[in-house]
């Protein structure tokens, strides 16, 4: 149901969604021109109206359609593409809900960034049905393939995640104790190994991204957060890193080393 | 939380009971909570971090395929409503298992919804009108119209639109329990 309105979607590309106002006795076409490339056939699963836009659980992902158009939202490979069963917008926030085989994600339709809870986070299963899905001034209500979940966190606020560690650090083989960086000499032009962690649950989903000191741009860290340099060269450096997990947490900036390469200082 | 060197950590809820600690850790003599609710542990296989899970699970005995939630307010004695294969029920904050409304074994719930008055749920090709007491109101029976009804959504007005598999069109169910056909002569191409 929709502000204005009754919308109603179908399983064909060219007619994926009608509309009847409350006061029309009849439904109307309401799709625009679908110009994204998809795998499948389209299909609307769910549809939510907010603030002029209308979201839709589709086969072929999550489909944001305002006035001007259609458009898929873009979530990476890992996500493109994949069935999502039900959408719903939480009021007053920038937060899209919807589900896929991954579990529930949180999309912000204002900066892209999106989160994905599942079973670390305490769902029964990360299969959410169609119409499990409730956001109400309780919190938020998933009913999943195995039994109702509940979290009173409406995820208004957000706290941030614990800073990162080094947890290990070797140059040229050697393992060398972050303490003693400043002090300890390393070969020349080494090949450096850095290992980070934040003591956070779970670990495998913080995000991070690092710079050094005489870099303007924030870069992803690599999987399994090993950063490698081939061949450093001397100077003195700051590494900074911003650790983000999940909605409930925010990047916490953190300049965790400051390591000199000495040899050739 | 109480930990013992012997034996497994014990975990106590006022409304639970005793639980187990679901790790196998020995746990040494204490553990610390931290500010934001963290406990960290000290154990034989090292530091280990506790942290409390976003989401908990509501425990109904038999836990089944959940088919739809829905939220009350008002005269509505629970906050959620919700359904599985066989059995409707609803669950208030705070308690430790959902309440079981209805059972209709050999049935398939399929979707809920709630207004002031009502708790409706489409099971297979009917559509139950509950009260606020869980009580059976009326059926409406649509067996010859198709097969499962998947849908269903309540307009401002609290008519009820639903979709039904092998059917065509939109179904809608008015206030005074009439039935209207919303297909092709009413714009929907589509079944």
């Amino acid at each position: 149901m929709g502000t204005n309105g009754i919308y109603a979607g179908s399983n064909t590309v060219e007619s994926y969604l009608y509309f009847k106002a409350y006061d029309d006795s009849i439904f109307r076409k309401f799709t625009k021109p679908v110009r994204f490339a998809y795998e499948g056939a389209l299909r609307i699963e769910d549809i939510h109206e907010y603030n002029g836009v209308i979201w839709l659980a589709s086969s072929v992902g999550l489909l944001r359609q305002d006035e001007h158009g259609i458009e898929r939202v873009e979530l990476g490979e890992r996500f493109n593409n994949l069935l999502a069963k039900t959408v719903k917008c939480q009021e007053d926030t920038p937060y899209v809900w919807f589900s896929n085989a991954y579990g529930l994600v949180q999309y912000n339709s204002e900066t892209g960034e999106f989160n994905l809870y599942d079973e670390s986070e305490g769902l029964p299963s990360n299969t959410i049905n169609t119409r499990g899905l409730l956001l109400n001034d309780d919190g938020v209500w998933v009913g999943t393939a195995s039994g109702l979940a509940f979290t009173h966190n409406i995820f208004n606020e957000a706290s941030p995640t614990p800073s990162p560690r080094i947890i290990r650090f070797v140059a040229d083989g050697q393992s060398v104790r972050v303490e003693s960086l400043s002090k300890k000499a390393v070969s020349p032009n080494p090949f450096i190994e850095i290992l980070i962690s934040s003591p956070s649950y779970p670990s495998n989903k913080v995000q991070y991204q690092y710079k050094l000191d005489d870099e303007e741009n924030w870069q992803e860290m690599p999987a399994g957060n090993l950063l490698t340099f081939p061949k450093f060269t001397g100077g003195n450096y700051t590494m900074a890193s911003e650790p983000k997990s999940s909605a409930t947490t925010h990047g916490a900036l953190r300049i965790f080393v400051i390591f000199h390469q000495r040899g050739i200082l | 939380m109480i930990n013992a060197f012997t034996g497994p950590s014990l975990i106590v809820n006022p409304a639970d009971g005793f639980s187990t600690l679901p790790f196998t850790l020995t746990v040494t003599n204490q553990s610390y909570q931290a500010p934001d609710g963290n406990i960290w542990l000290p154990t034989e296989k090292g530091v280990v971090l506790l942290k409390q899970q976003i989401f908990s699970e509501n425990r109904s005995r038999k836990r089944k395929y959940l088919c739809g939630v829905s939220s009350a307010s008002g005269r509505w004695e629970a906050e959620c409503y919700f359904c599985s294969k066989e059995h409707l029920r609803s669950y208030t904050i705070g308690h430790p298992e959902a309440k079981v409304i209805d059972i209709r074994l050999k049935g398939y719930y399929q979707s809920l919804q709630l207004d002031g008055e009502n708790l409706w749920a489409s099971n297979v090709y009917q559509i139950l009108q509950y009260d606020t007491e869980g009580k059976l109101r009326r059926t409406f029976d649509f067996n010859q119209y198709g097969r499962f009804i998947f849908d269903m959504m309540l307009d401002p007005d609290k008519n009820l639109w639903f979709t039904q598999e092998a059917s065509i069109g939109l179904k809608q169910i008015d206030t005074e329990g009439n039935l209207h056909i919303f297909a092709k002569e009413q714009g929907l191409r589509r079944s």
